[in-house]
């Protein structure tokens, strides 16, 4: 375990001073635990016990890394860190069992069909298309998708994402309200008002 | 999309959200004639401001959950030979994973167990693990939980059996920590004792007793499962080991309750499974696996040289465990091992416990 704490300390390190490669050694070291406690959290099904992304990516994190030992001269490599590491987890978990290639005689029905959703737990979204469009807002207004990343892979709250970006809760709000916007309709989701 | 454009479009989607939904085109026409690309890319994001709100991380956090929850296969949600609905994993181990599934048709709940075994690699090998998985069926008795099909499907292999609730054997040993009493033991016992018998008269070899395998259900009922899905299938045919022995060895999982035959030969029948039988008992009884050491290679080596652990050799046997039929997990009485569940089952019998 010791010996895990150290490796992941060394590869967010190595992240934060650019080493782009880290992130696929850290990847897999988190991975196991963050399945762990997903399984942990769904497991208890009293309302209220909703699993929440923050406890998740921060409890991943906390356990496995020796938090006080770590010179962070700032939280943000940390928080970005989480954000992109579960953001890409997500991702390639989602693009692995898509491609998972069946018989004939599989085949897909609705999952909303066949499994009803744990209580408090809205529809889930399609993770490949979202980090898609995702990775378009970025093209188009890079503090916007970092905003996104931060919130919906960070788990992190306004306040934190304005500390940690160093800008304006406001601006954080703006860029949250624009982007969902833009993401939705990116997303084709729509309504029937 | 340059930065200009999209500025201008932030700014103008701002404005125009502030204002009562009946007064936006009018204010767009304002100020967007000279830019019509403009208009229509504010007007198409505020077609989609009430279906923003149903993003937020929490549908993030819901397709994680799917993820990461129970679906590592991608199985969850899909129909098998379009017939049985895989609804949950019910569990994942060395030798494969088994899903909770409904038969549509006649909505009731089956397990399917998907194999993990080298079936791509060899046709030959996949032919004879179906064929020996398929005997299976054959066998009936309220003491084995029945495997009522088993499906082909292109990559994968699916064995159809009754779905069981109850506990393991394992968890129950494991939970209690101290051994059973006689009148806790010689229920499961007979009832294992029978299940194998009935599956020796049709020549069936489980070849993977152990508690892992051995369902208890509320009502006191004990189902063996796993028949027809043993892992050694492919040691029988010989010749083959450099390219499936190691594969059977990283899914055998702890050796601890296979007989030494088993490990060092191919040749093997029967009276393996009462030795794995004997093993399992001993286990109950003393609440120890005799075997077991610190690694799995200890542990075989154990089994294969007959050596028990210490403890073991000078049990103070309880009165039962002086029955023969505790010779069939005793390796230094190998040639007095009973050669029958049936055998097995008559001692049981003959203790006092009728069924």
């Amino acid at each position: 375990m010791v010996a895990r704490q150290e490796e992941l300390t060394r590869l967010l390190q190595a992240w934060r001073d650019g080493d782009r490669a880290a992130l696929d050694q850290l990847t897999p070291l988190i991975y196991g635990e963050l399945r762990k406690l997903a399984r942990f959290h769904m497991s208890r099904e009293a309302p209220g016990h909703t699993l929440q992304a923050t406890a998740l990516i921060h409890e991943a994190f906390l356990k496995l890394i020796d938090i006080e030992g770590v010179d962070w001269k700032d939280r943000r490599h940390f928080f970005a860190a989480a954000s992109q590491i579960m953001r890409r987890m997500l991702v390639d978990y989602a693009r692995k069992k898509r491609s998972i290639k069946r018989g004939r005689q599989l085949k897909r029905v609705p999952f909303e069909e066949a499994i009803a959703q744990p209580a408090g737990l809205p529809a889930p979204v399609d993770i490949i298309a979202f980090d898609q469009a995702l990775t378009r807002l970025a093209a188009a207004d890079a503090r916007k998708a970092e905003v996104v990343e931060f919130w919906f892979f960070g788990g992190m709250t306004v306040e934190e994402i304005a500390n940690t970006m160093d800008i304006g809760a406001t601006t954080v709000r703006r860029d949250m309200e624009f982007a969902k916007v833009w993401l939705a309709r990116e997303l084709g989701i729509n309504t029937h008002e | 999309m340059n930065e200009k454009f999209w500025a201008q479009v932030e700014e103008t989607f701002f404005e125009a959200v502030e204002l009562p939904k009946e007064a936006r085109t009018t204010f767009l026409n304002q100020v967007c004639a000279e830019w019509p690309e403009i208009q229509r890319e504010v007007e198409s994001l505020l077609q989609h401001e009430a279906a923003a709100k149903q993003l937020n991380p929490s549908a993030v956090v819901a397709a994680a959950a799917e993820l990461f929850t129970e679906d590592e296969s991608g199985l969850i949600g899909t129909v098998v030979a379009d017939k049985y609905l895989i609804r949950s994993c019910l569990g994942t181990g060395g030798s494969g994973e088994v899903y909770l599934a409904d038969h549509i048709a006649l909505d009731t709940p089956f397990a399917l167990k998907r194999p993990k075994t080298p079936l791509g690699s060899d046709p030959q090998y996949r032919k004879r693990f179906v064929q020996e998985a398929r005997r299976a069926v054959l066998l009936k008795h309220d003491n084995v939980a029945r495997v009522h099909d088993v499906i082909d499907v292109g990559e994968d292999v699916f064995i159809v059996m009754e779905y069981v609730e109850g506990t393991t054997l394992r968890t129950r040993l494991d939970d209690r920590g101290r051994p059973f009493t006689t009148d806790e033991f010689l229920p499961i016992a007979t009832q294992c004792a029978a299940a194998l018998a009935a599956a020796h008269e049709k020549h069936l070899v489980h070849l993977d007793v152990k508690p892992g395998n051995i369902m208890l259900t509320p009502a006191g009922q004990v189902k063996v499962c796993d028949f027809g899905v043993a892992r050694r299938l492919s040691a029988d045919t010989g010749g083959d080991t450099t390219c499936t022995s190691k594969a059977d060895w990283t899914f055998a999982g702890t050796p601890a309750y296979m007989a030494p035959e088993v490990i060092l030969s191919h040749q093997f029948d029967e009276r393996a499974d009462l030795f794995s039988l004997g093993t399992v008992f001993y286990e109950m009884l003393t609440a120890r696996n005799p075997f077991t050491a610190d690694t799995p290679v200890a542990t075989t080596a154990r089994v294969v040289w007959s050596l028990p652990n210490r403890h073991f050799r000078h049990l103070a046997t309880p009165p039962c465990t002086r029955s023969p039929l505790l010779t069939a997990g005793d390796p230094l009485q190998k040639a007095a091992r009973p050669e029958l569940g049936t055998r097995v089952l008559n001692h049981l019998l003959d203790l006092g416990w009728f069924t």
